[in-house]
């Protein structure tokens, strides 16, 4: 058996808060072994970034660490003072890779000493050897020209190359142990897929232990060997890859499953995980789990469930006996693109491009960026048209032009004929309308709900006061918020509620057309099932037209009939989503295709390449 | 980096030009300097000869093409009240409170660059909120009344220093005090707030996974962040220095170019005055300027665009 | 059209009773003790100038020469009915001090109304077209932070006759750049928010986002620097006067009254005390109150 680097035994995190002390990581226990890898999945407030920041030593003021064993190699870190531990492990013998690469690089010193700092502050090597190495690993992480680079400032790299150089700089020391947290969440899925094969190639290579945190169960699948699912800050379930992500035991860990889009296999209507993780102050007398649960049962609030075995390596947190798979897998709601083929598009794109350009100055000479080059579109009444791409392949600005926030430099845009330039205030209003991506800041937060969501009839003078405040009841009931969230404000809401409310205030109007730029990427998985939901519903009950702009495939095969791919401005394919996203025809959409992570894909994988876990 | 500055200093350059134009157009308008000359009661006849010796019946911006071309030359006219060339006024009185603003300034950042650091360091801390009071204290003080009071203490009651006057270098002790004290505040809140953010950072916390701590990881990771934004400031406060030396040398009596403004506006002497507002001004631009090209220096996302 | 009520799964659980806007600020308010102590003395001194006839114990103007340089009452000679003594015409410093307060007030609330004004059509119009307008707005806030304030302020009261409406306006023209950097750069951020975007694909004129969308947001920012200009602008009215370019005698402003205590600040070393720390007092209550506002209104982290 290989040797154990990192032993934690009940390991908790006690935030001090306004409200009282919270427990953001309960009792989390788990031994990782030399060349092993373990995943952390949760969504936002399950506690997985504390627990690494917990391991760390990075805890806010705030935070008090306990735990009854916590063994970096031989060293007793829990009676081990910060100083100490800064001093001989951290960088050192325990790196860590952060989300943000754009900013956790420090923009004023070069590359090359951010590299090799570490290693020579600790006095591991000179600065000669540090930069050798430094040399070394930046081409093993896959940046070119080293040599040049390394005098560089992080200004200078991309997103991608700075989480590169992120790596590099977390191996320098060749580390026993690595944590990544979110590693490739703020990078496109291109290059999600690199990073995430490099990390793995690496830590195979150099016989890491690792720990990946991250909310997206796909990454898990393809990258680790072993998962813990943590919710409200304890491990509910935890096992090999297969153990957990084929045979979940937690009602969690299977409703996650279920809410999660895949974009492989046949589409259905995702079960969304009603409510919101419950945060929890003090002592634990019950599941954590036990509010949002589709089984609980009296049991579950008899007391907090211990861990129970499945079977060898995979343990769960649940009193209730193993559920069937939920056999009530309803299909998606698709309401028939209506009379596809003969009816007039609602929305058509002629040539439309938009060029930024700046303008020379005695100091500039004048460039021109081209955000969206010659685009041909045509959307149908009552279909659901998706707009793919990664960042900057200009989809946003195109969703900007189609609202009339931008206009085109060139080309023509028309919705139900007539050319959007025409069509103003009311008119525009009336016929097409925006949900956008960040429900935290689309919303003004001065302004009760009720306000938000009457605020078109408002703008236009529309309506009495009695008919506003009946139109907000309709359409508060039709998207599933309750009414009496209308005198509330934004902040007093959760992320899928406000989503809710975003949509309620572009439906008053009863426009044709829906805008959605990213509607749910901002949101966790369990929040986007409702969300995903609710807008098929929408589609199929009062068909509506969704023009949605994202760059998650998932989202893309769950609910869009038709799907135009883009990559730098222009178009490179589209055609029936079932079409494209099975047999796509261009090569960038067949590598953006395998580049989302895929559970079922990993699983299959997985199982020729590991054989079967093997449990020990 | 060459045409990041380059544009700089063109910007300065306009304003500068507009500057001049704006001090001699507010000034030239607001009064008529025949009066101010002749005196409020003089014979509309000896007005209108003045009027005439002195070009003031021209269109005014023939005056200010003169009046601007001389002071490219260095010309800077003739005083009506100390009947003696601008430039000569200027030249005597300049080194005074350039010295003077040195001082203060060097008051200001011992004082609120060490405090705001400290600060941010330990917020929330005994440490910092005395800062903070002491923050709050110098933005509310009167600048000319804390001079008095300064006086009363040291120079008459405890015999400490000198009352007034800019015969040696302990003269100028209080007077910098008084004047640093007024930058304390708004460099050291900057500090702060620079100093925490920096802290609070994404590289900070980078630094720190790589094992820094204390001394070492703000020395080598967030002290040239923090201070980046504080060298603007710092300028700007140079600069703020020259107009402040009003208050500060007419209390204490130093024959700077602050107490020549008071003289020269109490005296009605438009030259003088016109002249003062403007190398003010200029010294202000220029101090912003420094200020630019030596962030850009320091900052290699400016000078590697 | 109307359309079936789409069955779909409730927005979840009611959320917890989260406290409303307003509720947050209130809480914060009653946390906040620098803020508290710096509205009262804001407020009390408020009502001392408003109510200066009814407060004040003699006629700030009345000259007693039989009641000349009395010191204060703590001191020798000092005498109940003249509590902080009398200047060398003999008028009650008490009442003067009271009186002096409404100078300063009016000042300075003039003073930072005209400054906001100024500084916030800028600011907002600047943020919001950007471009060659803010270009401009920037070019011509490059040139005013150039300009010597005090000494142009001297320069223009002294020019234009001393009076206390000039000093209100000279003051306020002087003083409005803090406003125009706080609001410019918040603009830009509101502006490429997405309620804003969402208020302008809803059909909002611009005027409709502007005064709906925009302003309200700046609201709290705008007074905390009111509060901070307001401190500005006393401060800069009590040194005018005490050049003897700003308030002239004999209306009782503290500036002017320190001037004249300075003359015999070696022997009633009161006369110049007092007024300086009615100003000091003013003004420290003003930024306490600016500070604690700032804290108070701060955004909050997303929770």
């Amino acid at each position: 058996m290989a040797e154990t680097v990192l032993d934690v035994e009940a390991l908790s995190v006690t935030l001090d808060t306004p409200s009282g002390p919270l427990a953001a990581v309960h009792h989390v226990s788990f031994a990782l072994e030399r060349g092993q890898s373990l995943g952390i999945v949760g969504e936002s407030g399950s506690g997985k970034s504390m627990t690494a920041l917990a391991l760390m030593n990075l805890l806010p003021r705030s935070a008090t660490r306990q735990a009854t064993r916590l063994r970096l190699l031989d060293h007793d870190l829990t009676a081990l003072p910060d100083r100490r531990f800064a001093q001989d492990l951290a960088g050192q013998r325990i790196g860590m890779i952060f989300q943000e690469p754009m900013t956790s690089l420090n923009p004023v010193y070069t590359i090359g000493r951010q590299l090799t700092e570490g290693v020579v502050r600790t006095g591991q090597m000179d600065a000669a050897a540090a930069r050798r190495r430094a040399l070394e690993m930046m081409a093993r992480v896959g940046l070119p020209d080293p040599a040049t680079r390394f005098d560089q400032y992080p200004h200078q790299f991309s997103g991608g190359q700075r989480q590169r150089v992120m790596i590099a700089m977390a191996l320098m020391a060749e580390p026993d142990v690595i944590i990544a947290d979110e590693p490739t969440t703020a990078l496109d899925v291109t290059v999600q897929a690199q990073i995430l094969r490099l990390m793995a190639d690496l830590q195979r290579d150099l016989g890491m232990a690792m720990i990946l945190i991250t909310h997206d169960l796909g990454v898990v699948a393809q990258t680790v060997d072993r998962v813990a699912v943590m919710y409200a800050g304890e491990f509910v379930e935890t096992g090999q890859v297969a153990q957990v992500l084929g045979a979940p035991r937690h009602p969690y860990t299977a409703a996650l499953l279920h809410a999660a889009p895949e974009p492989d296999g046949a589409r259905h209507r995702l079960a969304a995980i009603p409510g919101q993780i419950r945060p929890v102050y003090g002592q634990r007398s019950a599941c954590v789990f036990e509010n949002r649960c589709a089984h609980a049962t009296p049991d579950c609030r008899a007391g907090h469930p211990g861990l129970r075995a499945a079977a060898p390596g995979h343990a769960y947190r649940c009193v209730l006996p193993p559920q069937p798979r939920p056999a009530a897998v309803q299909p998606q709601p698709t309401g028939q693109p209506r009379d596809v083929g003969s009816a007039p598009p609602v929305i058509s794109l002629t040539g439309v491009s938009r060029v930024f350009a700046s303008r020379a100055t005695p100091f500039h000479r004048p460039h021109s960026l081209r955000a969206v080059d010659r685009v041909d579109l045509d959307v149908l009444p009552g279909e659901t048209f998706a707009l793919v791409g990664e960042s900057g392949s200009g989809k946003s600005t195109l969703a900007r032009m189609l609202l009339g926030l931008d206009t085109p430099s060139e080309g023509e845009i028309r919705i139900d004929g007539q050319p959007v330039s025409a069509l103003q205030g009311v008119d525009r209003a009336r016929r097409i309308q925006p949900v956008f991506q960040d429900p935290y800041s689309s919303l003004n937060p001065r302004r009760r709900i009720g306000e938000i969501i009457a605020q078109p009839m408002a703008l236009h003078g529309l309506g009495s006061a009695a008919e506003r405040s009946q139109a907000v009841e309709e359409v508060m009931a039709r998207v599933g918020l309750p009414e009496a969230f209308r005198h509330n404000y934004p902040n007093q809401l959760s992320g899928g509620q406000r989503q809710r409310v975003a949509i309620a205030r572009a439906l008053i109007l009863r426009p044709e057309i829906l805008v959605c730029d990213e509607p749910t990427s901002a949101l966790d998985v369990s929040v986007q099932a409702q969300i995903l939901n609710l807008l098929a519903d929408l589609k199929a009950e009062i068909g509506l037209t969704l023009f949605l702009i994202t760059h998650d495939i998932g989202v893309v095969h769950q609910i869009a009939d038709r799907v135009a791919v883009m990559q730098a401005g222009r178009i490179v394919e589209r055609g029936p989503a079932a079409r494209v996203l099975h047999s796509p025809a261009e090569a960038y959409t067949r590598t953006l295709l395998a580049a989302v992570p895929s559970i079922a894909r990993a699983l299959a994988t997985g199982a020729q390449e590991r054989g079967q876990p093997d449990g020990h | 980096m060459l045409k990041y500055i380059l544009q700089r200093v063109a910007l300065a350059l306009a304003v500068a030009v507009v500057l001049s134009f704006v001090t001699f157009l507010l000034l030239n308008f607001a009064t008529d300097p025949a009066y101010a000359i002749a005196g409020e009661d003089a014979e509309p006849e000896v007005v209108e000869q003045i009027r005439k010796t002195y070009g003031f019946d021209r269109p005014v911006l023939v005056r200010y093409a003169e009046w601007a071309g001389g002071v490219l030359r260095g010309d800077f006219g003739e005083s009506y009240y100390w009947n003696k060339p601008v430039a000569e006024l200027v030249a005597d009185r300049a080194p005074v409170t350039l010295l003077l603003a040195v001082m203060s300034l060097s008051v200001t950042v011992v004082i609120a660059l060490p405090l705001g650091i400290v600060a941010a360091l330990n917020p929330n801390s005994a440490l910092d909120r005395m800062a903070l009071g002491i923050a709050v204290s110098a933005q509310a003080v009167p600048n000319f009344w804390l001079g008095l009071i300064m006086i009363i203490l040291f120079a008459v009651q405890w015999r400490l220093l000198p009352v007034s006057g800019d015969a040696t270098l302990m003269h100028f002790v209080l007077p910098s005090i008084v004047l640093g004290a007024s930058s304390v505040p708004a460099v050291m809140r900057l500090t702060r707030t620079g100093m925490l953010d920096v802290m609070e950072s994404d590289y900070i916390r980078t630094a720190r996974a790589k094992g820094f701590r204390g001394a070492a990881l703000v020395r080598r990771h967030a002290l040239r962040n923090a201070l980046l934004p504080v060298i603007s400031v710092l300028a700007v406060q140079l600069g703020a220095k020259f107009s402040g030396s009003v208050i500060t040398e007419t209390i204490f009596a130093i024959n700077g170019l602050g107490r020549l403004a008071l003289e020269s506006i109490l005296g009605s002497d438009i030259p003088t005055v016109q002249i003062l507002i403007f190398l003010f001004a200029i010294v202000f631009v220029a101090m912003n300027l420094l200020a630019d090209i030596l962030n850009a220096a320091l900052d290699p996302r400016l000078r590697i665009a | 059209m109307t359309p079936p009520t789409v069955q779909t799964a409730p927005a979840a659980d009611m959320p917890d009773r989260a406290p409303t806007p307003r509720e947050i600020l209130r809480r914060r308010a009653l946390r906040h003790r620098g803020f508290q102590i710096g509205l009262s003395i804001l407020v009390g001194l408020l009502v001392v100038a408003l109510f200066a006839p009814l407060l004040a114990p003699h006629d700030p103007f009345a000259q007693t020469l039989s009641a000349r340089m009395l010191p204060p009452v703590w001191a020798d000679g000092g005498r109940w009915d003249y509590p902080l003594g009398t200047d060398q015409v003999g008028r009650d410093y008490l009442s003067r001090l009271i009186y002096g307060a409404r100078v300063s007030l009016l000042v300075g609330f003039g003073a930072a109304t005209i400054g906001m004004v100024i500084g916030v059509t800028l600011g907002v119009l600047a943020g919001y077209f950007g471009g060659a307008v803010d270009h401009a707005v920037n070019f011509v806030l490059t040139a005013q932070l150039a300009l010597p304030g005090l000494l142009l302020a001297m320069a223009l009261v002294f020019i234009i006759g001393p009076s206390v409406w000039v000093v209100i306006g000279i003051v306020g023209v002087l003083h409005w750049t803090y406003y125009l950097v706080v609001t410019r750069s918040a603009t830009m951020r509101l502006r490429e928010i997405e309620f804003v975007a969402a208020a302008k694909a809803l059909g909002a004129s611009r005027r409709q986002v502007l005064i709906g969308e925009i302003l309200p947001n700046l609201v709290p920012q705008i007074l905390v620097i009111f509060t901070f200009e307001l401190g500005v602008a006393i401060l800069a009215e009590s040194a005018l006067s005490f050049l003897g370019v700003g308030i002239q005698p004999p209306t009782p402003s503290w500036g002017l009254m320190i001037a004249e205590g300075k003359e015999v600040m070696f022997f009633r070393p009161w006369q110049v005390v007092l007024p300086g720390i009615a100003i000091f007092l003013l003004v420290v209550g003003a930024n306490l109150t600016g500070d604690g506002l700032r804290d108070i209104t701060a955004p909050e982290g997303r929770t």
